[in-house]
């Protein structure tokens, strides 16, 4: 009996179970359907006004608060160029999409609406809503604080340079390198302001250094060759992180200013620094530093071995030094010229192929 | 007319049809590829990144096919090697995105003129 009833209600269970799971299923597939048609409409409407650039008078105010209406209107914006790109924008101040983003931007919505609405906004904010997205950056929300630096990084607003980076000294080390993949952005005039910022903070206390360290990345990233003299001087200086920092922009920029400097610095203590040298010095494409870059063969280090015949293999002259140092007496030097020339597939017949991998100092 | 993004093939679509030009829109590789085989194409827009295939393969299938119809490649992807590959293959131009609807279905207009 007993038995009995538990079979009956193990089975009843299953029943409500299922009908539950494929009631569940059936109004997702009907609410992605609905959005999918949703999302065709909108974008057949958008193609339909911007190819007769009409914007109709009646427009559903309740499309400027669709979200799906967002992103269709920010696919059309990245499409387009000249005349239809002007329309699109002059349809996102009528229909007033800017002002319920930021609206929904604002701390009292939920975490995912915001999220998406400030998403949006820097892809479709004018100039007009740089206070707003300054405002932003003092978000207590990381996402938010981001996007923010990357809406002003948008719209070009060199001004709010110094704000990012100064938001960037106080926050984790995941953000800050993600406001300064926004500094880099902003095109070439901001090499000025952080330029500028880094001096302002060179001496400052340590709270600048980390953040010093990303404005030079970004530098690098810029390829402005008016920041060398920056860069040179934090390749002289004595933090390793700025070294590194600046060794590696230098490279990007790849101007023959830098050449002494990088020189230098292929025997500097820190072989973090030798190794990211040694590429750099690869980037300006002149042969007359292959045999200082050949001496790098008999580092210490396996990481700075391999960057200088990774580096020999791209210079005029540097096969010449890889060839030279297969007869090296130094088998370090000798493994990594024949790895590399084995790589270019110029090594030649019958030389035996090794991996050359440790440290002479059994640390690499 | 061979691309992922609805809006492209939406507006391009629209401006192509009123040039009096008939337009066959797809939204994937094969797709582009099947088309280019079976339908007898005067000219093709197709994008680099796609699902299913590359335009590069598509345009590379359609020349070892003997489909020597013009195709301009049309994407977002501003790097210098799919430029050089897309006109090794044979493309008849490459416009990258953003992109101004007059001027490319001006092109396009221009090309077939000239077929």
């Amino acid at each position: 009996m007993g038995l009995s009833l538990v079979s009956t209600v193990l089975a009843l269970a299953t029943v409500v179970a299922s009908v539950a799971l494929i009631s569940v299923k059936l109004a997702h597939r009907i609410m992605l359907k609905g959005r999918g048609v949703r999302s065709a409409h909108y974008i057949a409407a958008l193609g339909e006004m911007i190819s007769r650039k009409l914007l109709p008078a009646d427009i559903p105010r309740r499309w400027a608060a669709d979200p799906l209406f967002h992103d269709a209107v920010i696919e059309y914006r990245h499409l387009l160029s000249g005349e239809e790109r002007e329309f699109v924008d002059h349809l996102i101040a009528e229909v007033g999409i800017v002002g319920v983003l930021q609206r929904r931007a604002r701390w009292r919505w939920p975490r995912p609406v915001r999220l998406r609405a400030i998403a949006a906004l820097v892809e479709l904010a004018g100039s007009d809503q740089v206070p707003f997205l300054r405002f932003l950056l003092g978000d207590h929300n990381d996402y938010v604080r981001s996007h923010a630096a990357h809406g002003l990084a948008r719209l070009g607003d060199v001004s709010s340079i110094p704000l990012i980076l100064d938001l960037a000294t106080r926050v984790r080390p995941w953000e800050a390198a993600r406001l300064a993949d926004a500094l880099a952005a902003f095109d070439r005039r901001a090499v000025k302001p952080i330029n500028e910022w880094i001096l302002k903070h060179w001496d400052g206390d340590g709270s600048h250094v980390e953040t010093i360290a990303q404005a030079a990345r970004v530098l690098g990233l810029l390829g402005e060759t008016s920041a060398e003299t920056t860069l040179i001087e934090m390749l002289e200086s004595d933090r390793l992180g700025w070294k590194v920092a600046a060794a590696s922009a230098l490279g990007r920029i790849a101007s023959d200013t830098s050449r002494g400097a990088l020189l230098k610095a292929l025997h500097d203590d820190s072989w973090e620094v030798r190794a990211r040298a040694v590429r750099a010095l690869a980037s300006l494409a002149d042969g007359s530093v292959a045999p200082a870059i050949a001496e790098l063969l008999s580092d210490s280090q396996w990481w700075v071995r391999q960057n200088a015949a990774e580096s020999l293999g791209e210079l005029p002259g540097g096969v010449a030094e890889l060839q030279r140092a297969l007869s090296s007496e130094d088998r370090f030097a000798a493994d990594a010229a024949r790895n590399q020339l084995a790589e270019l597939r110029m090594l030649p017949a019958g030389t035996e192929t090794t991996l050359a991998v440790g440290s002479r100092e059994g640390s690499s | 007319m061979a691309d992922d993004a609805a809006p492209v093939r939406v507006l391009l679509s629209r401006h192509l049809r009123a040039a009096g030009h008939e337009v066959i829109e797809v939204a994937d590789g094969m797709a582009a590829l099947r088309a280019g085989s079976e339908a007898g194409l005067d000219l093709a827009v197709i994008d680099q990144l796609m699902p299913g295939m590359l335009g590069t393969e598509i345009i590379a299938a359609w020349r070892e096919d003997g489909l020597e119809f013009p195709v301009f490649v049309l994407t977002a992807i501003d790097d210098d090697d799919t430029v050089v590959h897309s006109f090794e293959l044979g493309a008849a131009d490459y416009i990258r995105k953003p992109v101004n609807m007059a001027e490319l279905t001006a092109r396009i207009n221009g090309r077939l003129r000239d077929k």
